[in-house]
């Protein structure tokens, strides 16, 4: 939820639900540049809501782990 | 038409003359086509680069097809595919058969489609084989073109290119530009300084369904000689890596969306060849503006348009910002706080928007002033409720009118903040998630309201209109909500 509402400087409550393909440019963008994960563009095209971003970041950090 | 003789030298042929009228399909091969066989033109993404001969080839193909599935010189044809280079030759070859080609964007949902094809009444529809998957945006798609005859109509007029445009009132205005309405457009870019020229490169992430894709990118690079490149992915290093595909001086073409992508790389590789980059669809920020210039030490330039007449004005080496010059052989004025251009006729089909023109001008809906000194225009912002989504234009009430269609709904007030927003008062028996459930089928993506905000009571004004100021909206979400949370206490404490 932070990650997306940096794009915007938005609060994180002013984050829709329903997640945008900007929000999607902006989040591959943060995962690859200060994490160095590099998604490729199947597992973005299954997001589609903040909650379905939530699950693809738990899974890259138990992958990390 | 312009003077042809003002044109700049380059490989392609001299723009052809004619009168207000329309232009034979030949102008295809003289203006966009023409050019050495060998020569790349087009590239997308790391796909082999397109060469002069091989477009003319795909788009004979095309047409050949197209003819097959009953397309005639005067007939009608619309296009539904991403950017792509399927869609360049079916464009292109519509076109070459001498018929009229309507551009629909791939984003419409199929109920928005189905409606856009009942207004236009096509006689082929070029759709793709498979919808584009989600995720992030891309500079082109795989696109397999399937082609359905339908029992539309011919076309009635001179026109080659018809665009839907939101509809402030309700129905889209149908927008129609004739070969000749092109031809002149890449006439004025011709004669604006600062756009590429033969032998230069750009790298466009502008769709090529509208106006600034497609005649600011796509027919202008075929016309000029320039080598125009689509980016595999829309990230800013996806941008970076198609800059630094080739050494020719290039330009970068988008939205102020791109501008910000491309200020999230924390360290920029330096890039000699790149030479600028030009924006449309709507104004930078200052701060934005000056961020790119810091980051990347080139050149910003800015270019205001619309659909109906395409380029108007620019600022392509931003030395007037936030001024703009008038492209040449165009008039611009403001009346009444309002920016007027000059048109020769009306650009709609039909009754939708007609009242906008009169007289050899067309009212932009864009509030502006004109410098009497210097001719150049301020553009100060919508007079309607058009808002910008990552470039592309989103009215506000063609929003409003679809989430008050929908019987879940009593009353809505649509506003545009950081996303679009709607407040509204739920019917007996809807709920949120079926006003999402009933909007994602009626409204692309894009248009569709971002944050859905149930109030139990609609605030008014002493007429009983809705209320649209943003504090009285959001006092009335506190309010429903603390009524909410109340109601729950009560219902636990029983």
């Amino acid at each position: 939820m932070a990650l997306l509402a940096e794009f915007g400087g938005r609060a994180p409550q002013e984050v829709p639900e329903r997640v945008d393909s900007m929000e999607l440019a902006w989040l591959a963008h943060v995962l690859e540049q200060r994490h160095g994960w590099p998604l490729d563009d199947d597992a973005l095209s299954r997001i589609a809501t903040v909650a379905d971003a939530a699950r693809l970041l738990e899974g890259l950090r138990a992958a990390e782990r | 038409m312009k003077d042809v003789a003002a044109a700049p030298a380059n490989s392609m042929g001299a723009l052809p003359q004619a009168p207000s009228g329309s232009l034979g399909p030949e102008w295809v091969d003289e203006v966009l086509l023409r050019g050495p066989g060998g020569e790349p033109c087009l590239f997308f993404g790391a796909d082999d680069p397109v060469t002069r001969d091989g477009l003319r080839r795909l788009v004979q193909e095309r047409q050949a097809a197209l003819g097959a599935a009953g397309l005639r010189r005067g007939g009608s044809a619309a296009i539904r595919l991403a950017p792509s280079l399927e869609l360049v030759v079916q464009l292109l070859a519509c076109w070459r058969a001498g018929a009229r080609a309507a551009l629909l964007d791939h984003r419409l949902t199929p109920f928005e489609a189905e409606r856009a094809l009942e207004r236009l009444a096509p006689q082929v529809v070029v759709t793709a084989e498979h919808p584009v998957p989600g995720g992030p945006p891309r500079g082109h798609y795989p696109q397999r073109a399937v082609l359905t005859a339908r029992p539309g109509r011919p076309a009635e007029g001179p026109h080659a290119l018809v665009q839907l445009s939101s509809g402030s009132t309700g129905p889209a205005k149908v927008i129609g530009r004739t070969a000749a309405d092109l031809v002149a457009e890449l006439d004025r870019y011709a004669r604006i300084d600062g756009v590429p020229r033969a032998g230069e490169r750009m790298v466009s992430l502008a769709s090529p369904v509208h106006v600034l894709g497609l005649v600011g990118g796509l027919l202008h690079c075929l016309h000029a000689g320039v080598r125009l490149a689509f980016p595999e992915r829309v990230t800013a290093r996806g941008v970076l890596d198609a800059v630094a595909a080739g050494p020719e001086p290039t330009t970068l073409l988008g939205v102020p969306f791109h501008l910000e992508l491309l200020g999230w790389h924390p360290d920029p590789p330096r890039l000699p060849q790149l030479t600028g980059m030009t924006t449309g669809g709507e104004p930078v920020r200052a701060e934005l503006h000056e961020a790119f210039v810091d980051r990347y030490g080139v050149r910003l330039g800015c270019m205001y348009g619309m659909t109906e007449v395409g380029v108007i004005a620019t600022d392509l080496h931003g030395a007037h910002r936030p001024e703009l010059t008038p492209a040449p052989g165009l008039g611009v004025r403001a009346v009444d706080g309002e920016l007027l251009v000059s048109a020769a006729r009306s650009p709609y089909l039909d009754d939708a928007g007609a009242e906008r023109w009169a007289d050899g001008w067309l009212r932009t809906r864009d509030g502006g002033s004109v410098d009497a000194a210097t001719g150049r225009v301020l553009v100060r912002g919508r007079l309607d409720s058009q808002v910008s989504v990552g470039g592309l234009k989103v009215d506000l009430t063609e929003v409003e009118h679809t989430v008050l269609a929908l019987p879940e709904v009593e009353s809505a007030v649509v506003l545009h903040g950081s996303v679009i927003e709607a407040y509204l008062v739920l019917a007996p028996g809807g709920t949120a998630a079926r006003v999402e459930e009933q909007l994602a089928g009626r409204l692309a993506a894009y248009k569709r309201p971002r944050l859905l905000h149930v109030l139990g009571q609609m605030p008014r004004t002493a007429t009983g209109k809705p209320v649209r100021e943003r504090s009285a909206l959001a006092a009335a979400v506190a309010t429903t909500a603390a009524a909410a949370s109340a109601a729950a206490s009560a219902g636990s404490g029983r």
